[in-house]
C-alpha cells in the first residue's frame, strides 16, 4: 500500500473495500437503519466484535432519532454526536485516515456519500503484564512492558502520576504504521533533547518499524559505534527513574521495551536495584562493575602481553606456574587465547539460541567437559582457561547486554594489539578506545559524561544515601521543576 | 565496512601466525629458564685465562622438578653469561627474576667491583636483588650443594630472607643498598652465608644447607673481613635493622629467654670546648618480653624485672662493644657511625679539626643500653586487684 496515493481520496465504503481487496480479515456488512442503509467495515481480529454489537449496532438500531434521520448527512452527524455508547468516536473524511483507523482497531460506518464515522472498539487480545524476563528483579516491582503501546503508557502513567508526564505519539513506518510515543516529564527534561528526539523520529523513513535496530540506529548519533547509545529496558520502574533523571523515553507499539535517550556510559553500568539496596552496598557493587568492566576488557590482552613480551613484570611464582602450565601446549600463546575467546563466544551463542534447558546443557558440556578435556589433552593451558573464564564472567556483570557485546568486540581488538606490541600495543589500543568513547556524543550530551566533564562524577560511581539523593542528573541540564 | 573487516582479517593472520613476535622481540614463556640465583666466582692458577666463572640455578618447579644448575667461565662475567645461552636445555636463561647473587670468597676479595659493575649495568638484574658473600667457599660449591634434590639454594635463601631480620640472623642487603653505601661511605656490609653439611636421608641426598655466617665487610672494592656470626644480631641492632631477637640471659634466679623488640640505636657525638670530638655516646633502646623462665620468679614484681633488664643490658653493651671494636680493628666504619654523628650535630661535625676517617679508630665509644622488661601475664603470680584499680 502506498499511503500518499490515497491521502487525497475521499472516504467511501467502496473505496475502502477496494483498498482492502484480497484481505480475508476485512469485513463489511450493510445494515438498514430506518429508511437508510449504512455499511459497517472493520478488520477482524483487531476489533472486539462483541463491543461492536453491544456499543455500536445495538444503540444505532434502537435510537429513535437515527431511525428518523432524513438523509445520510443527518444520520452521520447523529451517529458522531450521541448515537452510540462508544467513548471513542471520530469523523473521517479521507480514505487513508479511515484505513489507518481500521488498522488501529476501530470500526467504520459509512452512511452513503463520503465520510465515515469511526468507533474505538479495540480487541483485548494482548499479552498480560508479566515479570521481566531479561532484567532480573531482586527488590522492586515485577511488572514488565508488553507489546501494546497503550498498556505500556498505562504502566508508566501508574508510576508517575504527574500531569507533567507528556506522551506524544507519532506513526512511523509506511507499511507497519507503528505508533511510537515520546514520553518525558515537562519541566524536568531538557527541552533541547525532547526537540531533538522528535526531529529524529520524524526523519525516520522506513517501510516497517518492527525491530529495535530500526529505531536505535536511525536516531542515535553514531550508529557505527558498537557501544549502545540508547538505553533500553523492559522494566517500567527503570524507565520512570530515567525519566525523573531527565531522559526522554520512547515506546513503540509491538516492542515490549522502552528506550531512553540520551544513553551515557555511566548509565549503562547502573541497575535499578542500586536504588533499592543500601547505599553502601549499591556503591560497592557499582564500583565492582567498573572493575569487572576493566577485567573483562583488559585481562586477555594483559595476559598475552605479559606472557609473550613482559615476563619480568609478573611475580616469579606466577610466571613459574605459567611456564609449567604451558610446557606441553603446542600452540603459541596468542593463538591459544584467540581460540579460547572464539570458543567462549561459540558457547555463549549456542547457549542463547537454544531453548533454555538445552542451552544450560550446552553451557555445562562446553565449559566443564570440553574445557577440562582440552586442558587434560594439553591443547590449552589451564591458565588461559582461567583468564578467559574470568574475563567472560566479568563481562556478565554488565547490566546492559549491548554494553557487554561492545566490550566483547573490543576485547578481541585489544588482544590483537597486545600480540602486536605487548603493553605498548595494549596502551595504544586503550587510548584508541578512550578517544572513541570521548568523541561520542548523544543528543548533545557527551557519552563519557561525567568522566569527561560535566557534574556528578561521584554520582556515577556511587549512590548517595536516600536523604541526599536527587533524581535529576546534572549532566542532562534540564531546568528542574519546583515542587 | 568491508575495508575494515579485510584489515582486521589481515592483521589477525599476521599477528596470530607468529610473524609479529619474530619481528618485535616477543618470546614464548615456555622457552625461558627462570634464573633465581646467580653465583659469581673468580678463578686463578690454571684457569686464569678465563677468570670469571658464573653458576646459575633455577628454583624448584611447581611440579617438584629438581632445579637446573648451569656453569660457564670466560674472560668476564658478562661473557660467561653470554655463553650460558648455548646450553643443552635449549632454554634461554632469563635473569629478570633473579632474587639472589652469591659472591664466592675469592670473587668478593678480588673482583667485587667487577661483579657490582655487571649487576648494575645489567638490563635484567634488578637493584633489589639480594647480595650474599660465601664465607670460605665458592658460590658454585654452594649452588651445587643441593644438586639432584628437590630443594634449591634459591628456596633456602628465600626462606632466610623472610626470617633473617626477625630472628636476628642478619639483615640482607640488596644490590642497590650496597652500591649506595659504597658510593656514600666507601664501605658496605654484605650478609655472609656458608654451606653446612647435613646428611639427610638414607643416601645422604640433600646434603647442603645454607646458613648465615655473620657479615662480610666490604671496603672499597674488596672484602676485608667478617663479623662473628654470634654478633649478627648486634650488628643489626647497631644499624637499626633488628625487628626481633630471642636472647637467653642468666640472673641469680635462673635462666630467662626473652624476645627483644622495638630495638633502636642512636649515636650522639660529644665535642670538647675546642670543637674536638671527645667521644661518641651509643644509646641502645629496646623492650623485652619474657618467653620462658626457669626460676618461677614473680615478674609482677618490678624489682625482679629490673634484675632481668640489667642482665640483658649487660649482654647488649658487651656485644655492641665487641662489634664496634671489630670495626675499629678493621678500620672500617661499617656501622656508619660517622654519618649518624653528622646528622646529629652537622655544624660541629663539619668544624672538627680532623676528619672522621682519622677520628674513627681513636674515638672513645661509650655504650649504654636502656632495656624495659614488659610486665607479662603471670599465671603463678597473678596481679592483685587494687582498690583504686580501674579494671
Amino acid at each position: 500500500m502506498e499511503p500518499e496515493k490515497y491521502s487525497a481520496v475521499p472516504a467511501t465504503a467502496e473505496g475502502l473495500k477496494q483498498l482492502f481487496e484480497g484481505s480475508a480479515d476485512f469485513c463489511s456488512r450493510e445494515i438498514t437503519v430506518g429508511s437508510s442503509t449504512v455499511t459497517l467495515c472493520y478488520l477482524d481480529g483487531l476489533v472486539a466484535v462483541n463491543s461492536i454489537s453491544e456499543y455500536v449496532l445495538r444503540p444505532i438500531l434502537a435510537h429513535p432519532e437515527l431511525l428518523q434521520a432524513e438523509n445520510a448527512d443527518a444520520l452521520r452527524e447523529c451517529l458522531a454526536d450521541n448515537g452510540t455508547f462508544s467513548a471513542g468516536v471520530a469523523l473521517r473524511t479521507g480514505l487513508q485516515e479511515t484505513a489507518n483507523s481500521l488498522l488501529s482497531g476501530w470500526c467504520a460506518i459509512f452512511c452513503g456519500g463520503t465520510g465515515a464515522v469511526v468507533f474505538d472498539v479495540p480487541s483485548f487480545d494482548k499479552r498480560a503484564v508479566g515479570v521481566p524476563q531479561e532484567e532480573k528483579v531482586v527488590k522492586g516491582s515485577r511488572d514488565a512492558f508488553v507489546e501494546t503501546l497503550r498498556v505500556n503508557t498505562m504502566l508508566v502513567r501508574k508510576k508517575l502520576r504527574d500531569p507533567a508526564l507528556k506522551i506524544e505519539e507519532f506513526v512511523l513506518g509506511s507499511s507497519s504504521a507503528t505508533r511510537v510515543a515520546v514520553v518525558y516529564l515537562d519541566g524536568f527534561t531538557n527541552e533541547r533533547i525532547v526537540t531533538e528526539v522528535r526531529r529524529r523520529l520524524k526523519k525516520i523513513r522506513a517501510v516497517g518499524v518492527l525491530s529495535t535496530a530500526i529505531l536505535e540506529e536511525q536516531i542515535c548519533d553514531r550508529p557505527r559505534s558498537p557501544f549502545p547509545q540508547l538505553i533500553h529496558t523492559e522494566r517500567p520502574d527503570k524507565f520512570c527513574v530515567n525519566l525523573l533523571e531527565g531522559r526522554v523515553g520512547i515506546l513503540a507499539d509491538g516492542l515490549p521495551l522502552g528506550f531512553l535517550a540520551p544513553g551515557t556510559f555511566a548509565q549503562f553500568l547502573k541497575v535499578p536495584e542500586d536504588l533499592s539496596g543500601h547505599y553502601l552496598v549499591a556503591s560497592m557493587l557499582t564500583l565492582l562493575r567498573y572493575i569487572s568492566l576493566l577485567l573483562s576488557l583488559l585481562l586477555p590482552g594483559f595476559y598475552v602481553a605479559s606472557v609473550v613480551y613482559h615476563h619480568e613484570l609478573l611475580p616469579t611464582k606466577l610466571l613459574q606456574a605459567i611456564i609449567d602450565a604451558r610446557q606441553s601446549v603446542p600452540f603459541p600463546t596468542a593463538v591459544e587465547v584467540f581460540a579460547m575467546l572464539i570458543a567462549f563466544e561459540l558457547l555463549q551463542e549456542a547457549g542463547l539460541r537454544l531453548p533454555s534447558p538445552s542451552g544450560q546443557t550446552i553451557s555445562i558440556v562446553g565449559a566443564l567437559v570440553v574445557g577440562q578435556s582440552a586442558v587434560e589433552a594439553k591443547a590449552v593451558s589451564p591458565m588461559v582457561v582461567i583468564v578467559i573464564a574470568m574475563s567472560g564472567m566479568a563481562g556478565y556483570t554488565m547490566p546492559s547486554p549491548d554494553m557487554a557485546s561492545a566490550l566483547r568486540i573490543w576485547r578481541f581488538l585489544l588482544v590483537l594489539a597486545a600480540v602486536a606490541a605487548g603493553y605498548y600495543g595494549l596502551v595504544a589500543a586503550g587510548l584508541l578506545l578512550a578517544w572513541h568513547l570521548c568523541t561520542l556524543e548523544n543528543f548533545g550530551v557527551p557519552y563519557m559524561t561525567p568522566f569527561a566533564g560535566g557534574g556528578g562524577f561521584f554520582r556515577a560511581l556511587t549512590r548517595a544515601p536516600a536523604s541526599g539523593y536527587t533524581p535529576h542528573e546534572p549532566a542532562l541540564q534540564g531546568k528542574e521543576k519546583q515542587k | 565496512m568491508k575495508r575494515c573487516l579485510l584489515m582486521f582479517a589481515a592483521a589477525a593472520v599476521f599477528l596470530l601466525s607468529g610473524c609479529s613476535m619474530a619481528s618485535s622481540g616477543g618470546t614464548e614463556v615456555e622457552g625461558l629458564m627462570l634464573i633465581r640465583t646467580v653465583g659469581i666466582d673468580t678463578q686463578s692458577g690454571a684457569n686464569a685465562e678465563k677468570p670469571a666463572r658464573i653458576t646459575v640455578c633455577t628454583g624448584v618447579g611447581l611440579n617438584q622438578t629438581p632445579p637446573k644448575i648451569l656453569s660457564r667461565e670466560d674472560v668476564s662475567i658478562a661473557a660467561a653469561v653470554e655463553n650460558l645461552k648455548y646450553n643443552a636445555t635449549g632454554l634461554e636463561p632469563f635473569f629478570s627474576h633473579t632474587q639472589q647473587v652469591l659472591l664466592g670468597e675469592a670473587a668478593a676479595k678480588n673482583g667485587f667491583s667487577a661483579a657490582m659493575d655487571w649487576m648494575l649495568r645489567s638490563m635484567e638484574i634488578r637493584l633489589d636483588t639480594e647480595l650474599y658473600a660465601v664465607r670460605g667457599n665458592t658460590a658454585e660449591a654452594v649452588l651445587n650443594g643441593s644438586e639432584g634434590t628437590t630443594t634449591s639454594v634459591s628456596d633456602m635463601l628465600s626462606l632466610l630472607r623472610d626470617t633473617a631480620s626477625a630472628t636476628g640472623e642478619g639483615y640482607i642487603y640488596n644490590c642497590g643498598e650496597i652500591a649506595s653505601s659504597l658510593l656514600s661511605n666507601g664501605n658496605a656490609l654484605i650478609l655472609a652465608v656458608e654451606l653446612e653439611e647435613t646428611k639427610v636421608g638414607a643416601e645422604g641426598a640433600g646434603s647442603g644447607e645454607v646458613k648465615p655466617a655473620g657479615y662480610g665487610v666490604i671496603c672499597g672494592d674488596t672484602l676485608v673481613g667478617y663479623t662473628e656470626p654470634a654478633l649478627s644480631y648486634a650488628v643489626c641492632f647497631l644499624t637499626n635493622h633488628l625487628d626481633a631477637y630471642t636472647m637467653q640471659v642468666t640472673t641469680e634466679d635462673g635462666e630467662y629467654t626473652l624476645m627483644l623488640k622495638n630495638a633502636s640505636a642512636e649515636y650522639s657525638p660529644v665535642f670538647s670546648a675546642e670543637g674536638k670530638l671527645s667521644r661518641v655516646e651509643v644509646a641502645l633502646k629496646t623492650t623485652c618480653t619474657v618467653l620462658q623462665m626457669e626460676s618461677g620468679a614473680n615478674l609482677v614484681d618490678e624489682a625482679v624485672r629490673e634484675t632481668v633488664a640489667a642482665a640483658v643490658q649487660k649482654v647488649l653493651e658487651e656485644d655492641a662493644a665487641s662489634v664496634i671494636r671489630s670495626a675499629v680493628d678493621m678500620d672500617v666504619d661499617f656501622l656508619d657511625i660517622g654519618s649518624a654523628c653528622r646528622r646529629k650535630a652537622p655544624g660541629k661535625y663539619d668544624a672538627m679539626p680532623a676528619d672522621w676517617d682519622e677520628q674513627f679508630p681513636v674515638t672513645e665509644y661509650s655504650i649504654s643500653a636502656d632495656v624495659q622488661v614488659e610486665r607479662t601475664y603471670d599465671l603463678i603470680h597473678p596481679m592483685e586487684r587494687q582498690e583504686d584499680s580501674t579494671f
